[in-house]
């Protein structure tokens, strides 16, 4: 009878309690606001990192970084060509449209038009058939391995809705047209937007209709962007917001030791390294002939030259992870074999640098951005100092990330600090594309006059075509191991994710950084 | 007269001119916006493209043709980063800094008057020396460290506060205020006391000293041998003949705030101006950044140009030369 007795009671405690209760509401804050609700305005991981709970791909990432079927029940390729995809019937739109395939096909020219920020993502498809209203081919112009990655960063919009309030396209700073996605939106995800004030306040609330089973408890999102640290940290320890993304590294202590509070942490997707000029014959201001860049014994002396292990433990405080290859652990298709740092040793370094032809070392202008990733400013300052050990002189160069991310990618640098998550891909086929490929109109952006060999610049191309997991495989690790021996990027560490909340909350932390809230529970 | 005042607008003109195109000067040096709008993962290809389709590519004299062009009919364009015009965007977020700054300088002028009338007459005295190194800590003790130390106390320690924002609104066609809610009025409290602070002890020593020399002057001595009270000679004669000084500074005082009131609005995530231009800056949001220097340079030279009217019609002497 005992036995029996206290779960009821337990259980009419709880009935009480659960009607008195305040609904459950996340309030979330952050640096900065995102652009706008308008999923294809840009390819911005921090938008969508907030709009996933709105809108959803034909598929999407689940909390363990798997793809999964989301608007598209199922799919099947029908030749190397062409893909047919069997969307889901009972998907309503949050205003109460039912989701078909015209809404595929519009979001397809809506997205990837010429113009449009996705077109370089959905540039492999050609065209989009409908089969009947939950059928759909894409024709792709090549064999192409990572459509599905691709797709779970594509949101779905309603056609009807869009045309009616004339946003039927994500980018045109000519006109006004832009403005209406501003304050509106109408996806099919796990919350929808409620109420909205740019640089204000952004509400979002449970969507009671979502097709999928619901596993979250929460009630309502209040999003706050408070864009100086120290004020968005007082707000989480003074209770007026439950949850901060990336909590600044200096406060993490302080939240920790704050009654009700924790850190959750997560290794991150992006790893950060120095790039190089390998490719001009000058180095302007390093105070000697050619370019010692070029040279792969220099690279690896520079390499061998850096204290990944103290960058840990001084600057990080523990929360990074020394890495050999761009690729994180967490990444699919990593190596663990070729993981394997060039040891640190700057005696050995001088006598590289020496064989090199540079006993008296030289002047190296480095360029740093600030703040654009987790103390990006202090890493390079150790680096300086690092680098003076071995006779190489830095020249250190600290830039706001706007004239950075402009000056990086036209060339200006010779010696600057990059990181590379994958996003939204997830695979390594972005990282190489990106910052691997030689540059040219639509790869290796992040890679001017940077590393280039051929051979690796072929392989790039098979591994964005290849869609066996064996050969794959095969190819990446090549890649990867060939960079690593020509000593292509100088490789420092893998962040990790520190993420500042209440103990009310239960998160998950995944390694690309987006809030899924629809994994989240409150107490 | 008409001439004279037809030459002032004609120099407004000029400033407004000089500000805008100085400011797509310093574009050349600010990076460029095609990174936000696009994405990272955009390709070398459409990051030409768009440079191409917003006029990046041009000389900065071309793209400032272009913007005089546009901005005579009274179009600045659209944001990059809000999406809706330069205009429209800039007079949602003017009310919060207004009523910010508005706030502050009636606390400042209530408070620093009567402190700096104190000090005047009793500068000897224990208080009005305590008084003073109050004034100077206020004008050394940099804003945003008034600022987050309010926060530490009334909002981390004492909960009483909420740290950041404006609290509820009540919107008035385009104007909105906070002074119609609770949360809003309680909201105001930290920043405008921030504010506030450097204003108080500025205010106090302008009046203290100005009334210092006021004292010493002849009608003073005249109005104490006409047998009037101290009240009336302190208050009706010496204030008020020092106030002309303090009400020219303030005015002064109360432009600049209105457009740089940015290290307050940023340590209190106030919905403002300020606000609005450090995100300009950090996204290179040209359009916003050369409308709002264009329209503070125009605020400035209006400003100067009503106080030299009101010279005109103070002193006869200037109106005959």
């Amino acid at each position: 009878m005992r036995h029996l007795a206290r779960p009821l009671i337990l259980a009419a405690a709880l009935a009480v309690f659960g009607s008195t209760a305040n609904a459950n509401s996340l309030r979330f804050a952050e640096s900065q606001d995102i652009a706008s609700m308008d999923p294809h305005a840009a390819r911005d991981d921090f938008a969508l990192s907030l709009l996933c709970n709105v809108y959803e791909g034909l598929v999407r990432w689940n909390a363990d970084l798997k793809l999964e079927p989301a608007l598209a029940e199922s799919w099947e390729v029908i030749s190397d060509t062409e893909w047919k995809f069997n969307l889901r019937k009972d998907v309503k739109f949050h205003n109460g449209n039912p989701f078909t395939a015209d809404d595929v096909i519009f979001s397809y020219h809506r997205a990837g038009d010429p113009g449009s920020p996705f077109a370089g993502l959905l540039e492999p498809i050609d065209e989009v058939v409908k089969v009947d209203d939950y059928t759909v081919i894409f024709k792709v112009n090549r064999k192409y391995a990572l459509l599905l990655n691709d797709f779970a960063g594509w949101y779905i919009m309603d056609k009807e809705f869009q045309e009616s309030i004339g946003a039927e396209k994500p980018l045109d700073l000519s006109s006004n047209a832009g403005g209406a996605m501003q304050t509106q939106a109408n996806g099919t995800g796990p919350f929808k937007l409620v109420e909205r004030s740019p640089d204000v306040k952004t509400v979002l609330a449970a969507n009671p209709d979502w097709w999928d089973e619901k596993k979250h408890n929460i009630d309502e999102i209040v999003y706050t962007p408070i864009t100086n640290n120290a004020t968005r940290v007082a707000a989480l320890l003074s209770g007026e917001v439950d949850f901060i993304r990336n909590a600044p590294p200096q406060d993490l202590e302080r939240i920790e030791a704050t009654p009700g509070m924790k850190v959750m942490r997560g290794p991150h997707l992006r790893t950060i390294f120095f790039g190089m000029d390998q490719q001009s014959d000058t180095l302007a201001g390093s105070g000697v002939e050619g370019n010692p860049l070029k040279s792969p014994l220099v690279r690896k002396a520079i390499a061998m030259a850096i204290d990944a292990e103290g960058i840990m433990t001084s600057i990080m405080r523990g929360n990074s992870n020394p890495v050999a290859t761009q690729l994180a652990p967490q990444m699919p298709y990593y190596d663990a074999a070729l993981d394997v740092r060039f040891p640190f040793d700057p005696e050995g370094a001088k006598a590289l640098l020496a064989e090199a032809g540079y006993p008296d070392g030289f002047t190296l202008p480095v360029h740093c951005p600030q703040g654009s990733f987790i103390n990006d400013e202090q890493i390079c300052q150790a680096t300086a100092g690092m680098l003076a050990k071995i006779g190489i002189t830095v020249q250190l160069n600290m830039v706001p990330p706007v004239q950075y991310d402009t000056g990086l990618p036209g060339g200006e640098y010779a010696f600057y600090m990059l990181g590379w998550a994958g996003l939204p891909t997830i695979d390594p086929y972005n990282i190489f594309s990106a910052t691997v490929h030689s540059p040219s109109g639509e790869l290796g952006a992040w890679n001017p006059k940077g590393y280039s060999n051929p051979a690796v610049d072929a392989l790039i191309i098979k591994i964005g075509e290849e869609t066996d997991p064996a050969k794959r495989q095969e190819m990446i690790s090549e890649v990867v191991k060939t960079q690593r021996d020509e000593v292509g990027k100088i490789m420092i560490h893998q962040q990790f994710l520190t993420w500042g909340m209440t103990d009310k909350v239960n998160a998950i932390v995944p390694g690309d950084e987006y809030t899924r809230f629809w994994y989240y529970t409150m107490n | 007269m008409i001439t004279l005042v037809l030459r002032r607008l004609g120099s407004v003109l000029l400033v407004m001119l000089i500000v805008a195109g100085l400011s797509f000067l310093i574009f050349n040096y600010l990076g460029d916006p095609v990174n936000n709008i696009l994405g990272v993962n955009a390709t070398l290809d459409e990051r030409d493209e768009l440079r191409r389709t917003l006029g990046l590519d041009q000389p900065s004299y071309i793209q400032f043709w272009h913007f005089l062009e546009r901005a005579v009919v009274g179009d600045f364009g659209i944001s990059y980063r809000n999406r809706v015009p330069v205009l429209e965007l800039i007079l949602s977020r003017l009310p919060a800094t207004v009523e910010l700054v508005v706030c502050a300088t009636i606390l400042a002028l209530g408070v620093g008057i009567p402190m700096g009338v104190y000090c005047a007459l009793r500068p000897k005295g224990f208080f009005s020396r305590l008084l003073q190194i109050i004034a100077l800590i206020g004008i050394s003790i940099p804003q945003f460290l008034i600022g987050m130390l309010l926060i530490l106390i009334f909002s981390v320690e004492l909960r009483w506060l909420s740290a950041f924002g404006r609290g509820d609104v009540v919107q008035f066609g385009w104007w909105s205020t906070g002074l119609l809610t609770e949360t809003g009025r309680m909201a105001l409290i930290m920043p405008v006391l921030t504010l506030a602070v450097f204003q108080i002890s500025m205010i106090m020593r302008l009046v203290q000293g100005e009334m210092q020399e006021v004292m010493r002057a002849d009608f003073i001595k005249f109005a104490r041998a006409r047998g009037l009270s101290d009240r009336s000679v302190h208050l009706r004669h010496a204030l008020r003949n020092s106030l002309l000084p303090v009400v020219t500074v303030v005015g002064m005082q109360i432009g600049s705030l209105i457009a740089f009131a940015i290290v307050c609005e940023a340590v209190f995530q106030w919905p403002g101006l300020g606000l609005l231009i450090l995100q300009a800056i950090e996204y290179a949001d040209f359009p916003v950044m050369a409308a709002y220097l264009a329209l503070v340079g125009f605020g400035f030279a209006m400003i100067n140009l009503t106080v030299d009217m009101i010279y005109l019609f103070i002193d006869p002497r200037m109106r005959r030369k």
